[in-house]
This record gives structure tokens, C-alpha cells and sequence, in this order.
């Protein structure tokens, strides 16, 4: 994408997108992290990730996009944890009873992060307001 | 009709000026005095003009980081514009008092 | 350093700066945005390094726009560094922190050279209404 032909808030503004998804993924991930059940007998709770699409910005390429996208909402196809529980509901014939793969350490380091970078997509927001501001001040004095 | 009378109209003083026409031309002035009032206009213009180029150079400086001092810039700037705006005024003056003086003639 | 400045105005170095502060902001505004994107390539464009090439004429962003479009196109070499991740464990390689700092550095430079942009305007502003008179 051209630099002059994209603006910093369209940029921001993919960024904010893909985080807010991301923290509601990350969320629901830690929700369910016990969750052994799921609706229509589809066993336990799977993690799920978002996948992101990131395009550069470059002097003169051709027109497209800027910022990033969301490819796609994936399922993690990690192996369930097994936990021996006999007395548990949803365990199975040898008392095995299978949890989601969501390791609640990496969600709590990956909402942080995501926590982070969306903050600081929001102060692009916030400067290129600014910025502009500024430069309307050139046209009304 | 005393025909007498009218050789004393002759007598009669033509009326003075209460006020002396004051000279415009400052280079009479000059013959008197050391500096004359043209010498510091130009001198403030020139003054002026100097503030004003050190004044663009510190805005050169800043924007090609040579300097990283934004005060300094600043003071410059408003340094410039404060003589400027001065000489504006001295101007001014001088232009209304001129125009002041014309209408009093005649 | 001071021979390097050329006898350009001092106005058209505040468009300049502008200019390549714009370009800049865009830079770092896609940087944040791909934070945590994995594979992005963070690029840092280097401000005077830039601008100087832009004053000197050499590649940049054109100063003056003799060209019948007006918006100022961007040449090739516009003067950043591509980081190539080496610590993070996964496969990015933006540095938030550095990012906001470049982010406010740069925002205040572009405020800074409106602000003398805009006086510098209104000066001839001035000295035109007072010709007027």
C-alpha cells in the first residue's frame, strides 16, 4: 500500500479490531478451561486461537492493505488433558476424563499482551487525532 | 468714502503662521543632528531582518535535529515577531502622523 | 552540520519535517498494529536521516511538487531499518515499548513543526494586512 494513500487510523483501527477479538477468544478460552462438556456430546471445551494476517506498508508498492487482519478463528489441535477422575460425570469407561487443552498460564500472558497492544493501538488513535487538530490550526489563524 | 484709507490697506502685515510648517524631508534634518530619523529606520529594518533570518535558522536547525532545544526556537521565533510587530507599529505611527500633517496644509 | 542546510526557507523545511513525520507516524502506527502478528517485519523509519535526503534532493519524498499531481509520491529510499527478531521466542519481532516511545517522540515533533508552520503563516498574514492599510 502506498504511504500516502492509507491513514493511520485505518491502521489503528485494524489493530483495535484484531485485539478486541483476540481478548474475547482469550476469555472465553479461560471460561471454559474446565469445561468437560460440551453442547451436542462434543466432548470437552477445545482452545481456540486467532489468526492474524499482517501487511507492510511500503514506498511503492501496489494498493492494498495496511495494518492487520484476522485470517481466521482456529481451533487449537493440541491433545486434551487427561486426568484420571472415576467419580467424574464425563469420565469414560477407565475413569479418564478428558479437560480442555487451555493452559490458563499462556492465556493469562497472551491476554496481557494482547491487552498491551491494544492500548497502544489506541494511543495511535489518540496522536493521530492530535496530529491533525494541529494541523487545522494552520488554516485558522 | 474716505479715499485715504486705501493706501493703508498696503500697511496692513501679512498674517503669520501660528504654526511653522514642520519639514518632511529628514535629510534637512540631518544637517543638524547625528542620527537622523531615516538612519534609525533602516537600522531597525535591518534589525529586524537579521532577527528574522536567525529566527528561520534555528526552525532549520530544530526540524533537521541539529539543535533538540524547542524553547530556544521558540524565544527566537517570538523575539522576531515582537521586532517586527514593533516596527509595524512605529510604521504606522509614522504613516498617520504624515497623513495628519498633509490634511493640515491649506 | 550547518553547511548541510541548504538555502532552502525555512518554511519548506517545516513541510519537509511534516512530510516525513507523516510517513513516520504511519510506520509506527502498522508496527503497533502488528505487534503480535507472527512473521511481521517491524520497520523503523530513521526521521533525519530522511529528511536529510529529502532537503538534499536525494530520494525521499519530494520537497517540491513541480509535478502536475500534487501529492507528494514517495521514492524507494526512504531511509528505515528492518529488525529481524532474534529474542522474542515466537515469531515477532515488535518491541511495543520502543514503538510508544517512537510514537510520542515523533507526534511531538509534528506538533512542534505545526505550531512554527502556523506562526510562520500567520506572519505573512500579518505583513500583508499591514501593506493593506
Amino acid at each position: 500500500m502506498r504511504v500516502n494513500e492509507i491513514s493511520a487510523f485505518d491502521i489503528a483501527k485494524s489493530g483495535i479490531k484484531a485485539q478486541r477479538l483476540r481478548m474475547m477468544i482469550i476469555a472465553n478460552n479461560i471460561a471454559n478451561a474446565e469445561t468437560t462438556r460440551t453442547e451436542k456430546g462434543g466432548g470437552p471445551f477445545r482452545r481456540q486461537v486467532v489468526e492474524l494476517l499482517g501487511h507492510s506498508i511500503r514506498g511503492t508498492s501496489p494498493i492494498g492493505k495496511a495494518g492487520v487482519e484476522v485470517k481466521r478463528v482456529s481451533y487449537d489441535m493440541s491433545p486434551f488433558k487427561e486426568v484420571y477422575e472415576p467419580g467424574h460425570p464425563d469420565a469414560d469407561e477407565n475413569g479418564i476424563v478428558r479437560y480442555p487443552n487451555v493452559n490458563i498460564p499462556v492465556e493469562m500472558a497472551d491476554l496481557v499482551s494482547a491487552q498491551r497492544v491494544y492500548e497502544a493501538n489506541i494511543s495511535v488513535l489518540v496522536a493521530t487525532r492530535q496530529i491533525r487538530q494541529r494541523a487545522l490550526e494552520i488554516l485558522q489563524r | 468714502m474716505k479715499m485715504g484709507n486705501i493706501e493703508s490697506i498696503n500697511s496692513i502685515k501679512p498674517i503669520k503662521p501660528t504654526v511653522e510648517k514642520p519639514e518632511i524631508k529628514p535629510q534637512s534634518i540631518s544637517k543638524k543632528d547625528e542620527t537622523s530619523f531615516k538612519d534609525i529606520l533602516v537600522e531597525a529594518v535591518s534589525e529586524v531582518q537579521k532577527l528574522q533570518e536567525e529566527a528561520d535558522t534555528t526552525i532549520k536547525q530544530l526540524v533537521s535535529g541539529e539543535i533538540k532545544d524547542v524553547t530556544e526556537v521558540m524565544i527566537a521565533v517570538q523575539k522576531a515577531d515582537t521586532a517586527f510587530q514593533t516596527l509595524m507599529a512605529v510604521r504606522n505611527k509614522v504613516i498617520t502622523a504624515y497623513e495628519e500633517i498633509m490634511r493640515m496644509q491649506i | 552540520m550547518v553547511t548541510k542546510i541548504r538555502n532552502i526557507s525555512a518554511e519548506e523545511y517545516l513541510i519537509a519535517g511534516l512530510r516525513v513525520g507523516e510517513i513516520n507516524h504511519k510506520y509506527i502506527a502498522n508496527n503497533i498494529a502488528n505487534a503480535d502478528t507472527p512473521g511481521y517485519v517491524e520497520r523503523n523509519l530513521d526521521f533525519y536521516k530522511t529528511l536529510s535526503a529529502v532537503v538534499n534532493g536525494r530520494g525521499g519524498i519530494e520537497l517540491r511538487t513541480s509535478h502536475p499531481r500534487h501529492i507528494p509520491y514517495i521514492k524507494e529510499n526512504l531511509i528505515y531499518e528492518e529488525r529481524q527478531s532474534l529474542m522474542k521466542n515466537d515469531f515477532n519481532s515488535v518491541d511495543i515499548d520502543e514503538q510508544i516511545l517512537r510514537l510520542s517522540e515523533n507526534t511531538s515533533r509534528m506538533t512542534v513543526f505545526t505550531t512554527l508552520l502556523a506562526k510562520k503563516y500567520s506572519q505573512i498574514i500579518g505583513a500583508i494586512n499591514e501593506l493593506k492599510r
